[in-house]
């Protein structure tokens, strides 16, 4: 096959993919897209661990990695805000937000903290080991929440059910402690398939597990009925909530290394050198649980299907007003009511992968097409990525990213990688626009860190080379 | 993100919530807190009544008998105590003589027979004899456990005259007879039993021994006679009928009005209710409606037996008046009674009188309106007060909606007319008045066979809205009548027929921020 042929329908491939998935519900913070085409960074092994730095070895130090997303995928700081005609005053848009959002949205924040981290080779192997402090909090709301709030029952919800399904909260905050380890294998060693083993520590969860919600209004006479089943479990909340134990922070941060809620979790990844300038990739990540043991409290709703018609004259005028009050409260109470547990629970961590491929166009140019994939309980979530890495020298490498995620079109990613002598720097964003034109952006993401590089291939002059060493 | 720039803005919710319910059956609509008016229900089919009651009179037997306190007086002479005119007398002269005393009473009262609870009687003698003598007095009706009544009295010369004596005799707890062996009536027989002892002094030939018997604090258990053709009492009352009292005007027809007398007699007398003026009032215009062409006499029912007591019951209706539903066709407001009781109407009968001291006759009656006919134009107003706290800037417009599912064969039109602290209006909520509640239909019978749904709108506008603060009151004018009534179509209530109201609104916020 001719190498233009192979260009062609690599190109075609990549933006069938890109129009195919542009149909899908976009969801989710960044997910270090851009450092994931960085495959010569040290750090994207967690992402893939087939992949290794060119270095014979790295240290985390002294600063490691630290990573920082932040997403709300309903709507932007443009779309909330308008200006007035007869001055620059701002005033809130909330139609316009209504218009704006998806049928479910998000707002998200995802944070990574290396403490320690470290790797090195040994002949065709590559060994690893991390300790990271990983958050993962994600806030889930409906549309129709939103158009509830600010337009009322009376417009579009009249003879309609307002549902609030899936609303909810979703948070993991752990401590992940890696051992990575990937080969070549194969005749031509084209192969290279890694792992990841992780033990995990949990320090706090919220999981929504059941999420129905609904108003209902009355075509006629627009009675109210509310249904819906909600069951939350939590792990390591209560100091927020309850006022009648007695906590401390050290508690917490020992949660951090006490393996009171345990978990464990598996990274796997592959590279496949096709030819000499494509080679394709792909990784599966997190797939794993942790089992929250510890400062559990678990909320279960009753099944709460109630009617409301209006006061009921003939007993509020019989009752004394306080009575009738004070009966339809404990009416109430009773039927929202939720039964507490502190049952210990497990919950998967959330899986994701990720499929990519690359095309060395030239000893410095490389492009680059990812898809990325993430479960989170019912939730699928996509975003795709198209990238190019330029060596503008041995000891600088840039990369340009455009990528879909999280319902917006417009995320410019960019990476910017320096290493001088021992050291790597870099600095890495999935959206630049976020830094530059926050007010229409909806995702916001910054990773950087230094590490201390032992044998620096890229210092010998070594192509920016999709080959994964 | 310029946050220092944002100015106020707006929030402008649109609520649509439920404000009340309730459902209303007969009871409630027409069953006021009053133990004077209860709702019939017939049990066999369920037809409703509206029944007023009143108690009317009570006619105490005390007023019908009562012995007055009274003095009767009686003599006996020298022939009677067996004495002449002689110079000196100084033995014993004994005699024996019977009199009759005659009980005075009222109203043409005969008495037969008494048992008197209490009484007293005094007995005072003189006499101008210069002899002792000594009086031995027996009441051979009068009994106590079976043993008459006696008496005796000592008179002791002195040498002043004249000599006199008072003695008294108790009559509590005993049985007198008055009729002297069934031959009189209001006489009591004494028997006088006299011994003259002579002191040597002469018989002038005036003597004589003079009896003076004062009857007095007489309380009879019972009493036996005749009591005379009297009138025992004129009452008369009137019953507030309810249903009406909030009507002002309107035309108003029962099919099957009827009036009820409840008599209850404890005296075993014969008696009669008489009726003198049975009519409708209405307070608000003076208009007063007869009732013509009744029965206006009833001769009530007697117990056989001292301790019963006998009932009777008389009702007036369509069938045995003239006009009965014609005087209560104007709305009312009171049905007035003018009745008098009669004992012995015909005169002596052949069975004695016999009555109790506590024994009563009582009259109570009852205005039964079996809720079966038609109405119109019956006119109902209220006024609700109205002072609104919240601010009605933050409201653009309300709308109000009133859901009814009527099972009552009746129809109400309204107007809502919102005033200010004069009552001047300041906007109504409709155009015209509006039906909000349409009658149910009804079968051949008059009897509702579907219920009829009916939704209204009341929409305030931002201009009324923006009125709010003035108004302090909300008149509701309405007119109900019953289905097709200006048709004649007669209808009828059961007690199945519910009507339910629901009230809901939806709002139209603009809420600045």
């Amino acid at each position: 096959m001719k190498y233009s042929t192979i260009r062609w329908t690599v190109f075609i491939c990549a933006v069938t993919l890109v129009f195919t998935f542009l149909s899908m519900p976009f969801v989710k913070a960044q997910k270090n897209l851009t450092l994931y085409s960085m495959n010569n960074l040290a750090q994207s092994h967690y992402l893939n661990p087939a992949f290794s730095p060119a270095a014979k070895g790295y240290i985390g130090l002294p600063l490691g990695m630290h990573s920082i997303g932040a997403t709300n995928s309903g709507f932007t700081y443009n779309q909330l805000f308008k200006s007035r005609p007869q001055d620059d005053s701002l005033t809130i848009d909330a139609e316009n937000v209504v218009r704006k959002l998806g049928k479910i949205n998000f707002v998200s924040v995802e944070t990574r903290n290396e403490l320690l981290g470290f790797g090195f080779k040994v002949k065709d192997m590559y060994f690893s080991f991390s300790a990271t402090n990983r958050l993962d909090v994600n806030f889930i709301y409906p549309k129709e929440l939103i158009q509830f709030i600010v337009e009322g029952n009376g417009k579009s919800f009249i003879g309609e059910r307002a549902s609030f399904n899936k609303l909810g909260v979703e948070a993991n905050s752990y401590m992940e402690y890696a051992i990575g380890f990937n080969k070549k294998v194969g005749v031509n060693e084209k192969l290279t398939v890694g792992g990841r083993v992780k033990l995990l520590s949990g320090i706090a969860n919220i999981a929504t597990k059941e999420s129905k919600l609904g108003i209902h209004t009355d075509e006629t006479m627009f009675d109210l009925t509310v249904d819906g089943k909600m069951r939350v479990n939590s792990s390591g909340i209560k100091p927020f909530f309850d006022t009648t134990g007695t906590y401390n922070a050290i508690d917490a941060i020992k949660n951090a290394y006490s393996f009171k809620n345990i978990g464990i979790a598996l990274d796997l990844g592959a590279t496949y050198q096709v030819t000499e300038k494509i080679a394709v990739n792909a990784s599966l990540l997190d797939l794993g649980f942790i089992k929250w043991n510890e400062g559990n409290a678990n909320f279960v709703s009753n099944d709460v299907n109630y009617t409301f018609s209006g006061v009921d004259a003939k007993k509020f005028f019989s009752d004394t007003t306080d009575s009738y009050w004070d009966q339809l409260e404990d009416t109430l109470t009773t039927i929202f009511s939720a039964n507490e547990n502190n049952d210990s629970y497990s919950n998967m961590l959330y899986t994701s992968f990720y499929i990519g491929g690359t095309y060395q166009i030239n000893d410095f140019l490389s492009t680059s097409a990812t898809i990325y994939n993430q479960i989170i309980r019912t939730s699928y979530r996509m975003g795709v990525a198209l990238a190019a890495n330029l060596r503008v020298r041995n000891w600088l490498t840039v990369t340009g990213k455009y990528s879909m995620y999280g319902r917006s079109f417009s995320n410019l990613g960019f990476g910017l990688c320096l290493s001088p002598g021992p050291f790597q720097l870099y600095v890495i964003s999935d959206n630049v626009l976020g830094f530059g034109a926050q007010r229409s952006a909806k995702n916001f993401h910054i990773n950087f860190g230094m590490n201390f590089l032992v044998g620096n291939k890229s210092q010998k002059g070594k192509k920016a080379s999709t080959k994964i060493e | 993100m310029e946050f220092d720039k944002i100015a106020s803005g707006a929030w402008n919710p649109n609520l649509a919530v439920p404000l009340a319910h309730s459902s209303f059956n007969v009871y409630d609509i027409l069953a006021q807190n009053d133990p004077d008016e209860l709702v019939v229900i017939n049990p066999a089919t369920g037809a409703i009544a509206l029944s007023y009651k009143s108690d009317l009179a009570i006619f105490e037997a005390s007023s019908i008998v009562s012995i007055e306190a009274q003095s009767v007086q009686s003599n006996l002479s020298l022939a009677e105590l067996g004495l002449s005119s002689i110079g000196s007398l100084t033995g014993t002269i004994s005699d024996n003589n019977s009199k009759i005393i005659e009980i005075a009473t009222e109203n043409g009262i005969e008495l037969h027979s008494m048992h008197i609870n209490n009484g007293l009687l005094t007995i005072q003698v003189s006499t101008h004899l210069k002899h002792d003598v000594t009086i031995n007095l027996t009441f051979p009706e009068v009994k106590k456990s079976g043993v008459p009544v006696t008496k005796t009295i000592q008179l002791n010369y002195n040498g002043s005259l004249p000599q006199t004596a008072v003695t008294q005799v108790d009559l509590n707890n005993s049985d007198a007879d008055f009729t002297l062996g069934n031959t009189d009536v209001n006489k009591l027989a004494i028997l006088i039993n006299t011994t003259i002892s002579g002191t040597g002094n002469e018989v002038s030939g005036s003597e004589s021994i003079s009896f003076d018997f004062q009857f007095s604090s007489l309380d009879y258990q019972h009493v036996k006679g005749y009591f005379g053709q009297n009138n025992i009492g004129n009452v008369a009352d009137s019953i507030l009928l309810r249903i009406f009292q909030n009507a002002t005007e309107g035309y108003f027809e029962f099919t099957n009005p009827s009036v009820n007398f409840f008599i209850n007699n404890d005296m075993q007398v014969p008696s009669q209710i008489n009726f003198h003026d049975l009519k409708t009032i209405n307070i608000q215009n003076g208009q007063e409606l007869s009732l013509v062409g009744y029965p206006s006499t009833v001769n009530i029912n007697s117990p056989t037996s001292m301790g019963q007591s006998a009932s009777t019951t008389w009702t007036l209706n369509t069938s045995n008046t003239q006009n009965l539903n014609t005087i209560i066709t104007p709305t009312p407001k009171f049905f007035n009674f003018d009745v008098s009781a009669t004992i012995n109407p015909s005169g002596n009968p052949n069975e004695v009188n016999i009555i109790e001291r506590d024994d009563r006759l009582t009259l109570s009656a009852e205005v039964s309106l079996p809720l079966e006919g038609l109405a119109y134009g019956f006119r109902l107003i209220d006024t609700v007060d109205f002072n609104l706290v919240e601010d009605p800037s933050n409201i653009e417009s309300v709308l109000l909606r009133l859901y009814v599912n009527n099972g009552f064969p009746v129809q109400f039109v309204t107007d809502i007319i919102f005033a200010d602290e004069n009552y001047v209006p300041v906007f109504s909520v409709f155009t015209s008045p509006k039906v909000v509640v349409a009658s149910a239909t009804v079968d051949g019978q008059g009897k509702v066979n579907q219920n009829t749904e009916k939704i209204t709108d009341a929409l305030l506008t931002p201009a009324q809205i923006a009125q709010l603060g003035n108004v302090k009151y909300i008149l509701i004018n309405g007119v109900a009548q019953t289905l097709n009534a200006l048709n004649g179509q007669i209808v009828k209530f059961f007690d199945t027929y519910k009507l339910d109201l629901k009230l809901s609104t939806q709002v139209q916020g603009k809420i600045g921020l």
